[in-house]
């Protein structure tokens, strides 16, 4: 995993993004899950609660005025005296009972029994069977001497002995509580699905709410208690609340079908896990999309990059892209095409080097047979008595001798001293017809210049402008320019430079038909010393042409070191 | 790598942590000095009003296990069974199992009829069990069955409902009656009453009654109680008393050894021989009581038969084996 993020930078923002979108999905998906349950079932069990508390109250109350009601009918000398005459035909008797009891017979019957346990009197409508008196409620009313609430035949019933003032038991003033009774009251009490259960003290039924299986239910929930487990049915599809009557000792157990079953949880975990995985998937689309469309471009580039770095210098990146890694891409392109013109460039001019060498290297073929012959003719003149011929041979000798020597550049001075013999031989072969001023500043004198720069300049100003002329004029100088270069300047008065040829010229391309020598010093110049150097020309003011050569201003020393390297 | 198991540890927290803790019960719970655990094998229509009144009248909580008198005492026997009581159980069940009890004398002890007091201390008798002949009353109009001998009567020849002695221990206990009644040589008595069953055995005691009822036999041997019920029930069963009198094994109760709730067992105990629940027995539950001070007017005066456990024990392999020798000559 670790080699796998650190590997691509792709990797860990896809990483990043797909935990950035989803952690707080999942959490909130989990949170929102448990806070939700958590929260309902608070409420349902505060309800519940309170809802425990209004039945156990009214229960409470209900039964405390059942059991006054029966006490007060044992207590009655009416009840008394009815039951020490026998039978069961008391007028007055029955008046009390009806009296009494009105506002409770709704919720259970009164009765009274005979001593022997048959019942006597009754506000049901269905005569009770007689109760035995060694058994059930009559017996332990009769035990405790006061009212007894019991489980009685099918329901609940209070009695209390009817005794007579020697402590005799007469009979048994009796209340009894039956389903229909139960009902009558819990029915207006009970929410809508909540089922109750009336329970005694030792939990045996007294009255549920809902009679199917609660037999069983009350048998797993006591089990439960008894073992001291919480309260639930097996499946855990409801809730129990327990309250207790504080009166009576009765319970009452509220049976909630609950909302969040197992089943329900289930279902809402497995929607939450399901829309969680459903997210996962999106976000790893989303973030391997956005990881991919991110680094495509730099892939791209890294991809390029390497390539160049292989020699591939056609590499580019067609980019249709506006954002930053568009332009990183336009960039890119502009970079190899320019190193690419660049290197083209240097090799061109490396190859041009090159044939320029070669060529001087031709030309040197011969010198020194030439150097010899001439040396020869020299003293053939001087022993001939031609002194012409000798200086002549002098002359040209000197010239060759720069030609073939080793340096290639040597100082304004000494190309200024070939020039003079250049100017002497030429003067020979034109006779009067020009003159020629060499006027150069003492400051000028030992810059550096390339060997016989200005020989083919002056040749050419000499041929191409004063030749045809008997009073040509010939002048060359040199200046400093505003950025420091050495301009050599050779001015004449001849016929001029065509303007097709100087345009030529100005625009450093070859001139066809002659001029090769002015190319060739173009050319050398600008190969030695770079494109801001080289030949120009211009017409003058007053007739013929003025051709300057653009040089560094490099003095003796500067040029040592420079050649050196 | 690390936070990011710290992230699904915290996930898995959350949604860990519970569901809402249901209502705390215990204080509803009763102190372990108000229960008591017993083990029946007696019906639903037996121990349940008894019980009820038993907790109402004392508020102790009874805890029960109902099962076969057998496998229950088995459990008890196995020790660690968390039971106080065995209630239910013929005589010679609980005198078999006698090492699991620990011996109590009730208070009301005095008051049992000395024929069924055949526990010794050890367990306690509950109610009188009579065997007796039945017939259907459709069926048999004149001369019906009145002596144990009339059993090998010709005239009942394959119609006798009679269970597998093997199986039902009244059965068994019904068969040494027969035998002791009819007297004379007891392998000729049993051969006699074989032929007379003609290959007709009942699997189990419940099927006896309704054999009889339903007209597929005439005559039939049970137990007191089912007869009873039966004619509650109006079916065509009627009752009679044999002239030589009947065996009358009573079904008792008895506190297991080292239990945790002696003292509510022996209040229940007491209870159980109380003259309420002896009332009972007679009026409600078609039993007999065992107290010599509870007569019901509705049941006749027996004539018990005396039956000695310790001998009836020994002599109940005799009988088995002569049963399956009877057996098996018919198969062959």
């Amino acid at each position: 995993m670790r080699a796998w993020l650190e590997r691509s930078f792709r990797n860990r923002i896809f990483l990043t993004v797909l935990l950035v979108a989803l952690v707080p999905l999942l959490l909130c998906d989990v949170l929102m899950t448990q806070v939700m349950i958590f929260r309902s079932e608070h409420t349902l069990r505060t309800d519940a609660q309170e809802e425990m508390a209004l039945l156990t109250t009214q229960l409470d109350a209900l039964l405390t005025d059942c059991g006054d009601v029966t006490r007060a009918l044992a207590g009655s000398t009416v009840t008394r005296s009815a039951l020490r005459r026998g039978g069961s035909d008391s007028r007055t008797l029955y008046q009390l009972l009806n009296r009494s009891t009105v506002a409770l017979r709704e919720y259970a019957d009164f009765e009274v029994y005979g001593e022997d346990g048959d019942c006597l009197y009754t506000t049901a409508n269905v005569w009770p069977a007689a109760q035995s008196t060694g058994w059930g409620i009559l017996s332990a009313a009769r035990a405790a001497d006061g009212i007894v609430l019991r489980a009685g035949n099918g329901g609940l019933a209070g009695a209390c002995p009817v005794t007579a003032r020697g402590g005799a038991v007469l009979g048994y003033a009796v209340f009894r509580m039956d389903d229909a009774n139960f009902d009558a009251f819990f029915a207006p009490l009970l929410r809508g699905a909540d089922d109750l259960l009336l329970v005694d003290a030792t939990w045996r039924l007294l009255y549920a709410s809902q009679p199917l299986r609660a037999d069983d239910t009350l048998a797993l929930l006591r089990a439960q208690l008894l073992s001291g487990k919480s309260l639930s049915d097996g499946d855990g599809e409801r809730s129990y609340y327990v309250g207790a009557c504080a009166e009576s000792g009765f319970s009452l157990i509220l049976q909630q079908p609950q909302t969040y079953t197992a089943q329900v949880v289930r279902s809402i975990y497995l929607v939450a896990a399901l829309m969680g995985a459903l997210c996962l998937v999106l976000c790893l689309v989303c973030a391997w999309w956005l990881s991919r469309r991110l680094f495509e471009p730099v892939n791209e580039l890294d991809g390029a990059m390497r390539r160049v770095e292989g020699g591939d210098y056609d590499v580019r990146i067609e980019s249709t892209r506006q954002d930053e890694m568009g332009r990183l891409a336009a960039s890119f392109d502009r970079m190899t095409a320019e190193y690419r013109q660049n290197l083209e460039r240097s090799v061109q001019r490396e190859r041009e080097l090159n044939e320029t060498r070669l060529r001087m290297l031709q030309s040197q073929l011969n010198p020194h047979f030439l150097y010899n012959t001439l040396d020869c003719m020299k003293w053939l003149g001087v022993t001939g008595g031609v002194p012409q011929v000798a200086e002549l041979a002098a002359d040209l000798a000197a010239l060759l001798r720069a030609g073939i020597s080793g340096s290639e550049y040597i100082t304004l001075e000494e190309e200024l001293e070939l020039i003079g013999r250049y100017l002497a031989i030429q003067e020979v072969r034109f006779g009067d017809r020009f003159v020629c001023e060499l006027d150069v500043d003492e400051r000028f004198q030992h810059c550096v210049v390339p060997k016989l720069i200005l020989q083919p300049l002056v040749e050419n100003a000499i041929i191409h402008g004063v030749a045809d002329s008997d009073e040509g004029f010939i002048k060359l100088w040199a200046e400093e320019d505003a950025e420091g270069y050495l301009l050599l300047k050779v001015s004449d008065n001849g016929s001029g430079i065509p303007p097709e040829v100087l345009e030529r010229l100005n625009s450093h391309e070859l001139i066809p038909g002659g001029h090769l020598g002015l190319n060739n010093v173009d050319r050398i110049v600008r190969l030695s010393y770079g494109e801001s150097c080289g030949l120009s020309a211009y017409p003058n003011e007053g007739g013929g042409s003025c051709v300057q050569l653009r040089l560094p201003m490099q003095k003796g020393e500067d040029h040592a070191q420079g050649t050196d390297r | 790598m690390r936070r990011c198991c710290l992230l699904l540890v915290c996930l898995l927290l959350l949604t860990g942590c519970g569901r809402a803790d249901t209502q705390d019960v215990s204080s509803f719970a009763p102190a372990e000095g108000d229960r008591l655990v017993i083990f029946t094998s007696h019906k639903e229509t037996i121990y349940e009003p008894i019980l009820k009144e038993f907790e109402q009248r004392t508020g102790i909580w009874v805890e029960l296990e109902t099962g076969g008198t057998v496998t229950l005492l088995e459990r008890i026997a196995a020790g660690e069974s968390g039971a106080d009581l065995m209630f239910g159980g013929g005589a010679d069940s609980l005198s078999a199992y006698s090492a699991c009890f620990a011996p109590y004398v009730s208070e009301y002890a005095g008051d049992v009829a000395p024929e069924y007091d055949l526990g010794g201390g050890i367990w306690t008798p509950f109610s009188a069990l009579p065997v007796v002949l039945i017939y259907n009353t459709k069926l048999v109009r004149q001369n019906p069955p009145g002596r144990w001998a009339d059993l090998l009567d010709a005239g009942w020849r394959g119609r006798i409902a009679f269970a597998d002695p093997t199986v039902s221990g009244s059965s068994c206990t019904a068969l040494g009656t027969l035998l002791q009644a009819v007297g004379g040589n007891t392998d000729n008595t049993l051969a006699a009453f074989f032929r007379n069953l003609d290959g007709r055995i009942i699997a189990d005691s419940g099927g006896v009654v309704p054999a009889v009822a339903d007209g597929s036999c005439y005559v039939g041997v049970t137990l007191e109680e089912n007869a009873r019920k039966a004619i509650a029930d109006g079916l065509d069963v009627a009752i009679v008393y044999p002239a030589e009198g009947t065996s009358v094994l009573p079904d008792g109760a008895a506190i297991v050894r080292g239990c945790a709730h002696e003292e509510n067992a022996r209040k229940f105990i007491d209870f159980l021989l109380s003259p309420d629940v002896q009332q009972l027995l007679g009026t409600e539950l078609s039993r007999r009581s065992v107290r010599a001070d509870t007569a019901s007017d509705a049941l006749p005066e027996l004539t018990v038969l005396p039956y000695d456990l310790r001998r009836a024990d020994e002599r109940r392999q005799e009988l088995f084996d002569a049963w399956q020798a009877l057996c098996g000559e018919v198969e062959a």
